[in-house]
């Protein structure tokens, strides 16, 4: 049942396993989403989940800060077992930050409150300290003269990063990554795009679904394939495009990368 | 051939749309002119031929006749008119600093500025309420008072009803709200269900249903449900002891709005401490000393600030104390209940109204439940609840009127004995349309300054 999987990106090699799930299973009533779903990614691993969609990726990823429960299965998110403990859960969501696709930032907050919001009242940071601390990240993603705007005054594109901002004003060791660029006009994708890449070269580990597959080649360690709520195919990024194993992400890849 | 024709050329006037539009406006203009002046006409003539006076000096006269219920209405003259004064001065004055605040630095104000300006608009008013206490008096309608006292006095009654309806209508809706939104099977139904009976029926029938159902199966004087005095209950309504206020009172009274003050310095303390150390402080022990220190302090030395009036049974019904009449008690609970219901489904939509994104987002953050309520949900949910609920408010305001099918002597109650009386119909309808136009005109503007505080800010 175990297929343990074979790291072959050799630099991550003896990396500490921050993320371990086991025979995961879940059912949206009757619907069987996820299907004995086992993945291991190591610390600083960058994986891209990618699929057709309805194959269960946002529900994956959503399910490793317990945004969605798991009906079967165990996760382990940096030694923290995921059960229904309220405790434990938060203690979970403190290290694991969350982009949406819809970017989620609070309206009737300024920017500035967005990112500050997370450390004040989760984290218990003195204010003048989270201040500091948000305007150095809004400063790295780019919209540091826009703190004092409310989220509604911004573009999408910058919307979306003042959202990575406020993931990582929490100071996460994981970064979860869901559709971040599916929402977005193509001329904006760029800008969003540049601030994970450079959030990659850093060496955080980050969990990517997107249908960016020139984002994925470039950044990415570890490729996963998912179909119809399994994981199809599991495979170092350079395989994954150049040899993909599985006739299922052989098509999936002519369909995305000929369009 | 090369001549250019500009738009507006050569266009008889009835086909150009502007001339359509001023033809039409003239039209509308000219037939409420003419319906405006046949009804004055109409009336004067009309008022002629019946021998009746217009004008408002009848209201000087002796009302004559009885209100069973009589709300104190305090005299227009020396300190109730320093404290209107100081009240619209402070109000001035700390919108003012807002305004000067916000042209200056384009934020809104720090707790410095915030301070001065609540010393403005509550502390003064306060203040000269307690400089000016004894020239204060309060007018009590009695059978030879004018129509004019008893006009004021059914306006005291239906404001006193609107007031309470008001809060108590929010604050059940709330909770029925938060009822309904629960998990718990048997609580969100029990509430749904009130919801679906209360909003279904006329309100009239639901005054009717508490007046002559309710309230009428309660014994009578002879038999009444007494607890040792305090707490009378009969046909006739709730006697409850009252408050004499004694020498010591006033004092009693403002060291009570002093540690009020205390408390919200000693609260914006612990957020300075909170947001400067990010260590939370307990505030909830210092603040009960206050609350109950300082009064207590007040009562040793002013000595026992009220005394206890207990009501007694003499000849047919109890004297003294005070009490709810059951007319009273009907129509608040008849009211309340009844709007509560939309309340509670105003601000349930407004909950539910609020993005499964934002939750998530704050679950993200790993905010806890509270917290995602209190940061993230509750305060979008206003900006969807306050439009909405500014109705029900009017609302509260004009049922109040139908009062007068159980007898309770609100305003337009007590505007038809006068009008039966002195045959002002044309006067009274008048102010009856005047006054509920001025009292839903306020409960509007305070609503939609409130509604412009929580509105969001968009591109």
């Amino acid at each position: 049942m175990t297929t343990a999987h074979i790291n072959t990106a050799t630099h991550l090699g003896d990396s500490p396993v921050v993320i371990d799930i086991q025979g995961l299973n879940k059912w949206y009533g009757q619907f069987h989403v996820l299907k004995e779903i086992n993945l291991q990614i190591r610390q600083q691993e960058k994986v891209v989940i990618c699929g057709p969609s309805g194959s269960g990726k946002s529900t994956l990823i959503r399910t490793i800060n317990r945004l969605e429960e798991h009906q079967e299965g165990r996760i382990v998110v940096d030694d923290e077992p995921l059960t229904n403990d309220v405790k434990q859960i938060e203690r979970v969501r403190r290290e694991v930050g969350m982009v949406f696709q819809q970017f989620n930032l609070f309206p009737h907050m300024t920017i500035l409150d967005n990112v500050i919001s997370g450390p004040i009242h989760v984290r218990n940071m003195p204010r003048k300290q989270a201040v500091d601390l948000a305007h150095s990240y809004l400063k790295r993603v780019g919209i540091a003269e826009q703190a004092n705007k409310y989220p509604g005054q911004l573009s999408g594109g910058q919307q979306q990063r003042v959202a990575i901002a406020r993931a990582l004003a929490m100071q996460p060791k994981i970064m979860l990554f869901d559709e971040p660029t599916s929402a977005l006009d193509p001329e904006m994708i760029k800008e969003v795009l540049d601030v994970m890449r450079e959030l990659a070269e850093q060496g955080m580990t980050m969990i990517c679904v997107t249908h960016e597959m020139g984002f994925a080649r470039e950044v990415a360690d570890t490729m996963v394939f998912m179909d119809k709520g399994q994981i199809v195919e599991y495979a170092p990024v350079k395989e994954f495009f150049t040899a993909p194993k599985e006739e299922r992400s052989r098509m999936f890849l002519e369909q995305i990368l000929n369009h | 051939m090369s001549e250019r024709l500009a738009p507006q050329d050569k266009v008889p006037f009835w086909r150009s749309p502007q001339g359509r539009a001023w033809m039409f406006q003239l039209c509308m203009v000219g037939g409420f002119l003419w319906l405006a002046v046949s009804m004055y006409r109409n009336t004067l003539v009309n008022l002629k031929t019946r021998g009746i006076s217009s004008g408002f000096g009848f209201l000087a006269n002796e009302a004559g006749f009885r209100i069973g219920e009589v709300t104190g209405i305090p005299l227009p003259q020396g300190g109730l008119l320093w404290f209107l004064l100081s009240l619209v001065a402070g109000l001035a004055i700390s919108q003012l600093i807002a305004r000067q605040l916000k042209s200056d630095s384009g934020t809104p104000m720090n707790s410095k500025w915030l301070s001065v300006s609540l010393f403005f608009s509550i502390g003064l008013p306060m203040l000269t309420l307690y400089v000016f206490r004894d020239s204060i008096e309060i007018a009590h309608y009695t059978e030879s008072s004018s129509y004019f006292m008893a006009l004021l006095t059914g306006l005291g009654n239906t404001l006193k009803v609107t007031v309470i309806g008001c809060v108590a209508s929010t604050i059940l809706g709330l909770l029925i709200a938060l009822g309904r939104l629960s998990p718990n099977w048997l609580l969100s139904n029990i509430c749904r269900w009130y919801v679906e009976l209360n909003r279904n029926l006329p309100v009239l029938l639901q005054l009717f249903f508490w007046y002559f159902i309710v309230l009428q199966q309660l014994p009578n004087v002879r038999k009444s449900i007494d607890l040792g005095g305090w707490l009378i209950l009969n046909k006739r309504g709730l006697f409850l002891p009252s408050l004499v206020p004694q020498q010591g009172a006033w004092l009693f009274c403002a060291t009570i709005v002093v540690a009020l003050v205390a408390i919200w310095v000693l609260r914006r303390r612990a957020i300075r401490i909170l947001d400067e150390t990010g260590m939370p402080v307990k505030i909830l022990f210092p603040a009960l000393g206050f609350l109950i220190g300082l009064p207590a302090l007040a009562w040793l030395v002013g000595g026992q600030p009220f005394t206890l009036d207990f009501p007694v049974l003499k000849g047919f019904n109890f004297k003294g104390g005070t009490g709810l009449t059951p007319e009273f008690t009907a129509l608040v609970v008849g009211l309340t209940v009844y709007v509560s219901a939309f309340n509670a489904e105003i601000i349930r939509s407004g909950i539910e109204a609020v993005s499964k994104g934002q939750r998530e987002a704050a679950r993200a953050l790993a905010m806890n439940e509270r917290q995602v309520m209190r940061i993230v949900i509750l305060p979008q949910a206003m900006r969807i609840i306050v439009p909405p609920m500014t109705s029900e408010y009017l609302a509260i305001a004009k049922n109040s009127s139908l009062a007068v099918a159980i007898g309770y002597p609100e305003f337009v109650s007590v505007g038809g004995t006068i009008l039966n009386q002195s045959g002002q119909a044309v006067e009274i309808v008048g102010i009856w349309m005047g006054v509920y136009l001025c009292i839903s005109l306020l409960i509007s503007f305070g609503m939609n300054i409130y509604n412009s505080k929580v509105a969001l800010v968009e591109r």
